[in-house]
């Protein structure tokens, strides 16, 4: 076999090379992205209904958190909590951003309209807090054969779009402005 | 809501999501699409900076001229 190798001669004029394309780049998806940004934001808090796909970008962030944010003495500086259900999960975050913590929790399109209740009551209490918000392929969770990303956004209902819950007036109206004048910031 | 288009937005909009809605005293959704979410993409490792926190309550007053007010 090697002697026929060494027998060949190239006749064709292909020629080929290494690009080096992904010089200086890193490898990364955004669940881990999105929980590295959350974990360097000073997120303290996350709740997390672990039985969903999007619970991924939790588990990311668990990880990154342990490696990252526990004390010299062992004590870990976060809080991760388990809740039974959407409406839990919010409440707690709602609650300790209320106390002054950075919390987060992550859910789907039909998820965060099940948070569509203390989302109502997050806003009229002025209480700052975070979702992190994983659409499906699909609005209504059906997946790829009714692929339409787009209407989640476009919706009259931004922040509660999939199911019937009509919160309208939770999105800021002058969000479109706010952008791009943080934007870039890094 | 904030909507990114890339990894690294991904990553920007975490960290700007807790500052807007500290400043606006609002809940903030950032809507990350399945299509980033689980590729693994070759990205552009960005730079920590020390402002990118911007713990607080406070609008910069820059801020505060381009939105022209706070209306609810």
């Amino acid at each position: 076999m090697i002697s026929l190798a060494s027998s060949l001669t190239k006749q064709d004029p292909l020629l080929l090379e290494p690009m080096h394309a992904d010089r200086g780049k890193i490898i990364i998806d955004g669940n881990a992205a999105a929980a590295l940004g959350a974990m360097f934001a000073g997120v303290t808090v996350c709740d997390l209904v672990s039985h969903y796909a999007f619970f991924l970008s939790g588990r990311k962030l668990i990880d990154f958190m342990k490696k990252h944010r526990v004390e010299p003495d062992g004590k870990a500086s976060f809080a991760i909590v388990q809740a039974e259900d959407e409406l839990a999960a919010v409440g707690m975050v709602l609650g300790a951003g209320w106390a002054g913590a950075r919390s987060m929790t992550s859910t789907s399109g039909p998820g965060i309209s099940l948070m569509a209740e203390f989302a109502g009551l997050g806003y009229f209490a002025e209480t700052s807090r975070s979702h992190l918000r994983i659409s499906s392929a699909s609005v209504l969770s059906t997946g790829m054969p009714t692929r339409n990303q787009c209407r989640e956004t476009c919706s009259p209902s931004p922040i509660c779009p999939t199911a019937n819950t009509k919160h309208g007036h939770a999105a800021p109206r002058f969000c479109q402005r706010v952008l791009p004048v943080r934007h870039g910031g890094l | 809501m904030l909507l990114p288009a890339s990894v690294n937005e991904c990553y920007q909009f975490a960290m700007e999501a807790f500052d807007l809605t500290e400043q606006l005293q609002d809940p903030g959704i950032r809507s990350l699409r399945s299509r980033y979410r689980h590729e693994q993409l070759d990205v552009r490792p960005v730079r920590l900076s020390r402002q990118a926190t911007e713990a607080g309550k406070v609008l910069p007053r820059k801020t505060w001229t381009v939105l022209g007010g706070f209306e609810r």
